[in-house]
């Protein structure tokens, strides 16, 4: 089939990008046919790993963050990664209502609404290398359901 | 994103329109505080119908506006949830801590007259 199943958005860490970035994934992600709430869900956590890379990752500097996205027939696979400053205690940092700013109003559920919106979250990171963040889910198409 | 405000009555009414996110929450949080600081509302109701999406970055200046607001003695409530942000306000627990309610007419009756909510638990 000639179909594409991959796509690549690199990006500055400026939050006008964060619109940007789950747009372009949500769009990519169409072509499985997924329901509204299902890229509502995809828009979400695109959104929420891209902010913390904007936040935490980078700070006050301005620097790259890749979005990649693979589709593997109906499993959609989504990395952001960063270069930036990287998570000390990943463990700490997935806990509900943990923020490292509460100075900023973060409400610290981002990996909380990553982990509820998604089938299934992974954070690697070290710190002063960056961070790579990997969700994945499984689209339950409308049509799939008609055809069988 | 569109922030419309309005005074009805002591209520500062903030409609929201577009996307509630990072970058669009910075704007929301410096223009309700102006606002707030210029006439001192004892109550603040967000109107959420315009919102077509919502993260957690939206979540936290909600919050942040309720905590503020709360801590000076006033009241805010959330009204008019639209079905693309429900399940943030759900899984986040904004549902849980600022009372919310279908119509704006309830919320202002809540706000002016002390009314409670059908809280949703």
């Amino acid at each position: 089939m000639g179909t594409s199943t991959f796509m690549k958005l690199e990006i500055e860490s400026l939050s006008e990008n964060e619109s940007f970035a789950r747009v372009v994934v949500a769009a990519f992600a169409a072509r499985l046919d997924p329901t509204l709430e299902e890229i509502s869900d995809i828009k979400t956590a695109v959104s929420e790993a891209v902010t913390n890379a904007i936040i935490h990752a980078y700070e006050d500097r301005v620097g790259l963050i890749s979005v990649r996205a693979y589709i593997d027939g109906n499993v959609l696979t989504v990395e952001v990664e960063d270069w930036g400053v990287g998570i000390e205690d990943v463990e700490k940092a997935r806990q509900p209502l943990y923020t490292s700013k509460p100075e900023l109003e973060r409400s610290g559920m981002g990996f909380t609404i990553m982990e509820n919106f998604m089938d299934k979250l992974t954070v690697r990171s070290a710190p002063g290398q960056g961070t790579l963040v990997t969700m994945v889910k499984e689209i339950r198409s409308k049509s799939r359901v008609k055809e069988y | 994103m569109k922030i419309e405000m309005e005074q009805h009555r002591a209520v500062l009414l903030v409609r929201l329109t577009g996307e509630l996110d990072h970058h669009h929450a910075e704007q929301m949080r410096e223009q309700v505080d102006r606002e707030i600081a210029r006439h001192p509302s004892r109550a603040v109701l967000f109107n959420l119908r315009g919102l077509t999406f919502m993260d957690s970055s939206g979540v936290g200046a909600l919050l942040g506006r309720y905590r503020k607001i709360d801590a000076a003695g006033g009241r805010v409530a959330v009204c008019e949830v639209p079905d693309a942000i429900s399940r943030i306000t759900e899984i986040s627990g904004l549902a849980r801590i600022i009372p919310f309610f279908n119509r704006e007419a309830d919320a202002l009756r809540y706000l002016l007259l002390g009314v409670p909510s059908k809280r949703r638990l």
